[in-house]
């Protein structure tokens, strides 16, 4: 039992990586974690992850936050292969859906963050190539001009309107139903 | 932070996930750079790919239109008082399919019948008038019906004027004959020999319309072809039966073959498809049974129920659209509701309220104008 059981620690306790954020803090993850960042995987595969995966693009503060969203997601994709297997009725349906529902749960929270945040995070998760925070990501800046007129875009996001009064009446009365 | 400090790839892939073309219309309005990615006829098709167009509202007639709820754009857009001519004080126009943003009319005179038939965008106001075939001219006073259908080149994406993408179909029903004739841009009618005395509509598959004539025949039209075919169903229903009851629908499951659907009493649903088999044919088997009952119980339905496949333009891979009737204590007040069922997911989803008659779908339109500053921008 004891010697299984130290085996098991040293599997565990092998496939931890570490990640480096840009200003030089240590994060220890497990390799399950680690590899939703498609770049970290690759990473891994050729066998460069020995003292550590620095990441220069990286602040610690936001590094934190994409290591929560990959442990949960991690779990997620675990129990996903653990269920899929060879349950699939109603009641492990059920278990599915309150997963899943828990899932969304953990995501609207996770993008409760101020813009400047939310911009880092997606340049993060660009240069992680994690896909699924990255699409959470661009649809929560997608979803936040829903309802919103061309003045309040630009105001939200600091866009500079260089498009002339000549123009802009120009492209209204072409799609003039779309502004009203 | 900036939106300055997105890289291009990014600000595309942001772009692509707003959810409706409205938004995304306002959003090519904030500056040049945003309009250049959005105009581009790449991103427009990938957007399409991500985003069906939402339904605006639906056409009951010429005059009544409901906006759907939340309204996505403004209801006076949809009227269709443009269509009024010099014509319009001797006839009337009566509505007969509707297919994206786009509704196919008819105009008849009061004593002259049948005259033609326009294709318009009520959004934009643009329509094309489509004179008579040979057929339509001659019989004037039949009954017909005309169906819109996708064009061959309806894949061009771009700002072309998308009038041009679409077919029209036409059945004149006369003398216990059906006479059909296709119109298609820029060449004209195009008469088909189909003939037949009676055709019920069961829905579209695989780019084909489907109709069952009797006997165990269905008639298929495919609609790149333009030819008609038939073929005759296994002796293993009453298909009779189930058409004579509304029970029989068609629609295309993921699997790529087209399934017949049929109804039978108590609320369960017969799945048949074109399978192989011993031998090399294909033949028309039992793929599943499935409990209507269990797939809509949360809404209160119950007997009679019945599908309904007009107008064409709701129907949607793996569907069956289902008129069911509403439970009440009080029979008077029994009513109908329309749902669309996914088969293969059980997904529900509410239609318009069928007591108020045929509503047809009208979309917002796509791919919208990108004339105004996009080539000669920045």
């Amino acid at each position: 039992m004891a010697s299984a059981g130290s085996g098991d620690e040293k599997a565990a306790a092998a496939a931890m990586i570490t990640l480096i954020s840009s200003d030089n803090e240590k994060f220890e993850v497990t390799e399950a974690t680690a590899t939703l960042s498609q770049t970290i995987r690759h990473m891994i595969e050729d066998g460069c992850t020995d003292g550590g995966v620095p990441l220069p693009n990286v602040t610690s503060k936001i590094l934190a936050r994409v290591i929560e969203y990959c442990k949960k997601h991690a779990t997620a994709a675990a129990g996903e292969e653990g269920s899929s297997s060879s349950f699939s009725d109603a009641a492990f349906l059920e278990v599915d859906r309150a997963f899943l529902e828990e899932l969304e749960e953990f995501d609207d929270a996770f993008l409760e963050v101020d813009r400047a945040t939310l911009f880092d995070l997606i340049l993060a998760a660009n240069y992680l190539d994690i896909k699924g925070l990255l699409n959470l990501t661009c649809q929560k800046v997608a979803d936040s001009v829903k309802g919103k007129t061309p003045e309040q875009i630009r105001e939200m996001y600091n866009i500079v309107n260089d498009l002339t009064p000549e123009e802009e009446a120009e492209i209204r009365r072409e799609t003039q139903w779309a502004f009203e | 932070m900036d939106m300055d400090a997105i890289p291009i790839e990014l600000l595309e892939l942001i772009l692509l996930f707003i959810v409706s073309p409205v938004f995304l219309l306002r959003a090519a309005l904030a500056c040049k750079q945003w309009r250049r990615i959005i105009a581009d006829a790449d991103f427009l098709r990938r957007f399409r790919c991500l985003h069906r167009p939402p339904v605006a509202g639906h056409y009951y007639d010429t005059k009544r239109f409901s906006p759907s709820s939340p309204s996505v754009v403004d209801g006076r857009y949809f009227s269709l008082d443009f269509l009024r001519g010099d014509d319009f004080n001797h006839g009337f126009w009566r509505l007969k399919d509707s297919r994206g943003s786009f509704l196919l009319l008819d105009f008849c005179d009061y004593n002259e019948g049948f005259q033609y038939m326009v294709i318009c965008e009520p959004v934009t106001k643009r329509f094309l008038k489509i004179p008579p075939s040979t057929a339509l001219a001659r019989y004037r006073y039949c009954n017909n019906s005309a169906f819109l259908l996708d064009g061959d080149n309806v894949q061009s994406g771009g700002n072309s004027f998308s009038i041009s993408r679409f077919k029209v179909l036409c059945l004149l029903h006369c003398y216990n004959r059906i006479r059909a004739g296709v119109f298609t841009w820029g060449e004209s009618w195009q008469e088909t020999s189909m003939e037949s005395n009676s055709m019920e509509l069961i829905g579209l598959a695989m780019g084909s319309m489907y109709w069952y004539a009797g006997d165990r025949k269905v008639v298929t039209l495919d609609q790149s072809s333009n030819e008609f075919s038939s073929f005759l169903l296994p002796d293993i229903e009453d298909w009779d039966c189930h058409i004579k009851n509304h029970r029989l629908a068609i629609t295309a499951g993921r699997d790529g073959r087209a399934c017949i659907v049929v109804g039978v009493t108590g609320g369960d649903m017969k799945v048949f498809s074109r399978l192989p088999v011993p031998g090399g044919n294909c033949e028309w088997v039992l793929k599943k049974r499935m409990a209507l009952f269990m797939a809509i119980r949360s809404l209160q339905w119950h007997e009679p129920w019945y599908f309904n496949p007009q107008p064409i333009s709701n129907h949607r891979t793996g569907a069956v659209l289902i008129v069911a009737t509403t439970v009440s204590l009080l029979p008077q007040q029994r009513t109908p509701l329309m749902i669309r069922l996914d088969i293969e997911t059980m997904a529900v989803e509410r239609m318009p309220d069928p007591n108020l008659g045929t509503a047809y779908p009208c979309e917002l339109p796509w791919p919208p104008v990108f004339r105004a500053c996009t080539d000669h921008c920045g």
